[in-house]
């Protein structure tokens, strides 16, 4: 177990490392550049000096290799550089301050449309074919097909403009941060949901759960302690990239709901060809895919006692 | 300064990165993709001469310039909280908000709300006393005086004078202080002694051409004879700022936030929550209030990025200024209840394309001509564009000097002309017009409006071409590739001062200097000096009946009689004001908060 944690690790950390350069690599080979020496407008308002001076702070007339080397060495102690362009701040800084946010909204997020999603699978599973089945799965066809877009545009109009329940904009309080929790719950939680009818309908079938039935078990036992643990495997299995993806924030959902997170901050550096917030930003995604899927493996072998690692 | 252009938005970019480089915080900026709320504009539509400004949905009844400056005591209301929105504030609080150091959209807007400056723009765009209650120029106009209000005081009620403005000039044009990032926009290089130390040619600002005479006696020394100099000491590097607060709190901008922070205008800022909202109170200290109790209480600033979120937030009550998505224009000027909320004005920006005059068959006369009016702009505006612009026929905007609804009459569309002109030049019908492009950023608009002129130029002229659209950082790369590929370049420039000579003296350096790059683009090199000398000439010159005359030729020269550019139209823009809010005005500067009244 420990051998495998371990060769899983060092077989992350290569991962990375060849995230890395292939990003860095993308990112310079991009056309453009940070300092927007490409606008003849504002070329015409830069001196020679201070062009020259910007290039040579942001070592841009140096070697790639070299450029990604420096900042190899500097990540590696945590110094992520500064960003280019967007507040003259740490990059590491930025993220201590935004990330927290979209974090805490990705896992709330998370959390619920895991643990909804698990619910309203299992229920429509063994609920098969009732009313109970259909509306879950209309439910789980809806969060699947609608846009996210169109879901926040939507209950804006509804539960703010109209009814006037929720405030449209901001972070920081319960009824703020209800909306656009669900709207980036839904999506996930319907595709967890359809995932575990699926995988459940699958279980219920199997040999022991009968002999479970026949040995006199009440449903709800033979659900929570003999179905549950084998269904749950391609549940896992999605929950981790899912998770990942919540817990770096979402750039629509930010901007609609006005939450002060990292989502934006993401999109805005690929478009400025802000180097190190590009860097950081797929690095943390990275890092996050890499380790929840890792857990997601070890995990695997909780749920199933069966899978062994060797 | 003006925060709607692009180029503004991108200059605030560069400021920003200037400011890290070396290492110290500030200009920093936002390049948001949404329009900054109302900084340029031109005064409402003077339906006189902004031609079909007025045929803007609904520009009829043109924005009233609601009552000008009038402090009057405000009735007592409980809830006399101003709620704006700001899309562009990103990240630190502070970065970016330093008044000395750049014209970020972020910038230019806190500035008005926290600080006065020398003069301030009436809603005619007639400079006004401010922080200066006169001001004297000398025969030369080089030298120029003001005489300074004694009852001026920072947000802590001590005293300001002209000292204060001195260092502020001084400490504005370091090197150090801003990255040069005054100097560069060269909102300030004007005066004599700035681009010197700007470039670090001198070490101490000692030759600075600025001086307090003495209290309330500020004397500036230009380099050279300028009569556009007025227009520029209302641009926020001139408002003074609190020399105890940056040299204690400087770095990183600290001193700009919230628990440092020291102003001198009608509002004075108490909270800002990173990317969320920012909090200001009315500046009881402010000469404006006279002593009298403010009429607004508190302005809140939101900083919501997404336009259907603003516009939701508009309706739901929780801002009371917005600007109008480009989206939205039709159905909220059809709504029966926003309708007469929506106040349209133009902005002083003006959308154009450049010819590469260096490339055959682009050097005839004949065939530039007739590119510019095979082009509907008419059509353009009200239909393809649904009111968002309006036409231009020549490089200045209305309002500004040199501006001439009939200048370029021969400009307007004109078929018949364009395709005998383009006969002329030996291409009867388009035929063996070599295929050419036009280059443009890739947004939805442009892609609308250059298939729209793709399809006039096959119509008219009968030329195939095709759209180049792609992001700024591509642009760049494809317009060095060799060899060059013939192509129309897509430009736009919002000005940064409200003065024709910032627009003119862009249109000569941007052809003249362009070497300061290392990259040469012979093939829009512009050699007419005539135009050179024109602008040279009315830059000088301190009658503005004459300079009028002067840029009305050069823009002629440079629209017409020898083209360098193809002008397109001139950007609009409309708020939503909620009808408790008055006291402000549009002007060419936008919506001025001044004095601006709520109502509970």
């Amino acid at each position: 177990m420990w051998q495998y944690i371990t060769r899983r690790i060092l077989q992350s950390l290569f991962t990375l490392w060849m995230l890395s350069v292939i990003t860095f690599g993308i990112a310079k080979v991009t056309p453009g550049s940070p300092l927007g020496l490409d606008d003849p407008e504002l070329a015409v308002k830069m001196t020679p000096e201070m062009r020259q001076s910007l290039i040579t702070a942001y070592d841009l007339d140096k070697p790639i290799p070299w450029q990604y080397g420096k900042w190899l060495f500097n990540a590696l102690q945590g110094e992520l550089g500064l960003s280019l362009s967007l507040r003259n701040e740490h990059v590491q800084d930025i993220i201590a301050r935004n990330w927290p946010v979209s974090a805490q909204l990705g896992l709330s997020a998370g959390v619920l449309s895991i643990g909804l999603g698990i619910f309203i699978g299992v229920l429509a599973a063994v609920k098969r074919n009732t009313i109970i089945d259909y509306a879950s799965m209309f439910i789980s066809v809806v969060g699947t097909a609608v846009p996210n877009f169109v879901l926040a545009i939507g209950m804006i109009l509804l539960f703010a403009v109209t009814l006037h329940w929720l405030p449209v904009t901001g972070w920081g309080t319960l009824d703020r941060a209800i909306m656009p929790i669900f709207v980036l719950m839904l999506g996930p939680l319907a595709g967890i949901a359809r995932y575990a009818r699926a995988s459940v309908l699958e279980v219920i079938k199997q040999d022991y759960v009968r002999t479970a039935y026949a040995k006199g078990l009440t449903q709800r036992v033979i659900i929570v302690r003999h179905v549950l643990k084998n269904a749950l495997i391609p549940v896992i299995t999605i929950s981790g990239p899912m998770l990942a993806g919540l817990l770096t924030g979402s750039f629509f959902v930010e901007t609609m709901f006005t939450v002060p997170g990292i989502g934006n901050a993401f999109v805005s550096s690929i478009n400025t060809r802000d180097y190190p917030m590009i860097m950081a930003q797929t690095m943390l995604f990275g890092s996050l895919i890499v380790f929840l899927n890792l857990a997601a493996d070890i995990l695997y072998g909780i749920a199933d006692p069966r899978i062994r690692f060797n | 300064m003006k925060s709607q252009s692009m180029n503004r938005r991108e200059f605030l970019r560069l400021a920003g990165i200037a400011a890290a480089a070396a290492g110290l915080a500030a200009c920093g900026a936002a390049p948001s993709p949404t329009a900054a709320p109302a900084v340029a504009a031109t005064t409402a539509p003077k339906a006189t001469e902004a031609p079909k400004a007025t045929e803007a949905p609904k520009a009829t009844e043109a924005p009233k310039p609601t009552e000008a400056p009038k402090p009057t005591a405000a009735p007592v209301a409980s809830n006399k909280v101003l709620n704006l929105n700001f899309p562009a504030f990103y990240g630190d609080p502070g970065a970016g908000s330093d008044p000395g150091c750049s014209g970020g959209a972020n910038t230019v807007f806190m500035n008005q709300l926290m600080f006065s400056t020398l003069v301030y723009f009436d809603d005619k765009m007639v400079p006004q006393p401010d922080c200066a209650e006169s001001w004297s120029v000398s025969a030369d106009s080089t030298v120029w005086t003001f005489k300074l209000r004694k009852d001026l005081k920072w947000t802590d009620g001590t005293p300001i004078t002209a000292k204060d403005f001195e260092w502020t000039i001084k400490r504005n044009s370091s090197p150090e202080a801003c990255s040069g990032a005054a100097g560069i926009v060269y909102m300030i290089d004007v005066i004599k002694g700035v681009s010197d130390y700007v470039n670090k040619k001198t070490t101490t600002p000692d030759g600075i051409g600025v001086k307090a005479v003495d209290d309330y006696t500020l004397e500036f020394t230009l380099t050279e004879s300028a009569g556009y100099f007025i227009q520029m000491v209302q641009y926020n590097t001139y408002a003074p700022i609190p020399r105890k607060a940056v040299e204690e709190f400087g770095k990183d901008t600290k001193w700009t936030r919230p628990e440092h922070v020291l102003s001198n205008g009608p509002f004075k800022l108490t909270e800002w929550v990173q990317d969320q909202q920012m909090t200001m109170v009315a500046n009881t200290n402010w000469y404006g209030y006279g002593g009298k109790p403010a009429p607004t209480d508190k302005v809140v600033i939101k900083m919501i990025k997404n336009e259907a979120t603003a516009i939701a937030a508009y309706e739901t009550g929780e801002l009371d200024v917005i600007e109008v998505p480009s989206g939205e224009l039709a159905r909220v000027t059809t709504d029966a209840k926003l309708k007469d909320q929506v106040h349209p004005f133009n902005e002083l920006l003006t959308q154009y394309m450049i010819i590469p005059i260096g490339s055959k068959p682009f050097d005839d006369v004949r065939v530039r001509q007739a590119l510019a009016m095979a082009i509907d702009r008419d059509t353009l505006s009200k239909s393809v564009l649904q009111g968002a612009v309006s036409p231009a026929y020549q490089m200045l905007v209305p309002t500004m000097l040199g501006y001439d609804a009939q200048l370029n009459p021969e400009l307007h569309y004109n078929p018949e002309k364009a395709k005998q002109l383009l006969a002329d030049a030996g291409f009867p019908g388009g035929k063996g017009f070599p295929m050419f492009y036009i280059n443009s950023n890739a947004t939805d608009q442009y892609q609308t409006m250059f298939e729209a002129i793709q399809a006039m130029f096959k119509d008219v002229l009968g030329i195939d071409m095709q759209l180049a659209l792609m992001d700024a950082g591509a642009r760049g790369k494809w317009r060095d590739e060799k060899p060059f590929k013939l192509h129309l370049w897509r430009e736009r420039w919002g000005m940064d001062f409200p003065d024709s000579h910032n627009t003119m003296n862009f249109m000569v350096q941007a052809r003249q200097k362009s070497k300061a790059t290392n990259e040469t683009h012979p093939e829009f090199e512009y050699k007419n000096t005539k135009f050179t000398d024109l602008v040279a000439q009315a830059a000088k010159e301190v009658d503005a009946t004459k300079r009028h005359e002067l840029y009305k030729q050069a823009d002629r020269i440079l629209t017409y009689e020898d083209p360098a550019i193809i002008p397109v139209y001139y950007a609009l823009s409309n708020l939503l004001i909620k009808p408790r809010v008055s006291g402000y005005w549009l002007s060419g500067m936008g919506i001025n908060y001044r004095n601006v009244t709520v109502t509970g």
